[in-house]
């Protein structure tokens, strides 16, 4: 299990776009992928969880992935969130 | 005996179509309330699983062939992750499996209470995406409820749909069957529903009050999306004057002159 902690860069925050762009990311791989947000956890390849951690610019959250290829998925989901979703 | 005259409403997609009126029958599906037996477990399970996969393949069918907007893309893409949401699917298994409600209640049972939780945020952001919830669930239930055709309506090329209300998802099937425009009594500007018609060049006019009184199936009709009229019942004279104002004006609507 991998567990990384990180900060929401782009202005608007996960709104539609980026949630989507997200989960559609996470779906990808077969580990298990978690979000916490202080007391609140996700399921990171729900749209509808990741829509309710409401995380705005600012935020941050603690990705947590599970399984054969969880390294690549905290890489792929870290930087697209680094980079601010190219917003 | 026809009324004649003329109704405003809202341009959605601007343009002008000579037309019949067609109602578009809300198709209000009666959900099943009764729990199912152990017996149909096994069948209500699979309704469930055909009717994600179908809808799947067609928004994907959609993404595939046109040449959409990236608005649109948002748009479709949006509801294929709702659709397949893994937590909204496990709840919706649940539903079935221990609550022993039908496919259809279940997905009814379950997208109500997100909608409520959502309605209950009090946040625009998650209004506006309510919608979308209520559309992927609507087009899941019309599916499992008429077995396998979410999109029976064949439409002419002088047909004008008109309608309460049009999801996006309507917007989509209805002009892959061939319609070419719609008048709705609801509806706005910048719904997903809007942004899809004007993406898919539908002649489109919404808002449009008494439009279910005034108007009977089959009634003549131009829908002049300029001027953001639909005039009921014209006259030869206004029919002439409307053809000429027509950009692309062809021989199949000389209909008319018979």
């Amino acid at each position: 299990m991998i567990q990384k902690k990180i900060t929401i860069k782009n202005k608007l925050g996960l709104h539609a776009r980026p949630s989507a762009l997200l989960v559609k990311a996470a779906t990808k791989y077969r580990s298990d992928f978690n979000i916490r947000r202080d007391d609140t956890v996700v399921n990171g390849k729900s749209i509808m969880g990741v829509m309710i951690l409401a995380a705005e610019c600012g935020a941050e959250l603690e990705l947590i992935a599970d399984g054969v290829d969880e390294a690549f998925l905290i890489d792929e989901i870290s930087q697209l969130i680094e980079e601010g979703f190219d917003e | 005996m026809n009324r004649a005259g003329s109704l405003q409403g809202l341009v959605v997609h601007s343009g002008i179509f000579i037309g019949r009126a067609k109602y578009q029958e809300k198709r209000e599906a009666q959900i099943p309330s009764r729990k199912i037996k152990d017996t149909e477990l096994e069948a209500e399970i699979s309704s469930l699983q055909n009717s994600l996969n179908h809808i799947e393949s067609e928004l994907n069918n959609i993404l595939d062939n046109q040449n959409l907007t990236e608005t649109e893309r948002d748009i479709l893409q949006s509801h294929l992750l709702i659709l397949r949401d893994p937590e909204i699917e496990k709840e919706l298994l649940h539903t079935i499996e221990s609550l022993k409600y039908s496919a259809a209640a279940a997905v009814h049972a379950v997208y109500s209470k997100i909608c409520n939780q959502f309605k209950e945020m009090e946040n625009e952001y998650f209004l506006e995406r309510l919608d979308d919830y209520k559309d992927v669930s609507r087009r899941i239930i019309d599916f499992i409820l008429n077995r396998g055709t979410s999109e029976p309506t064949i439409w002419t090329d002088q047909d004008i749909a008109i309608l309460e209300d049009i999801s996006p998802s309507q917007v989509s099937s209805y002009a892959r069957a061939g319609l070419k425009a719609y008048c709705c009594v609801n509806g706005s500007y910048n719904s997903h529903a809007s942004i899809l018609s004007r993406a898919l060049g539908l002649i489109s006019l919404v808002s449009v009050e008494n439009l279910m009184e005034q108007i009977e199936e089959g009634q003549e009709l131009i829908l002049d999306a300029q001027e953001g009229l639909l005039i009921l019942s014209p006259s030869p004279e206004a029919l002439a004057s409307t053809v000429k104002k027509q950009p692309n004006w062809r021989e199949e609507t000389s209909f008319w002159k018979s």
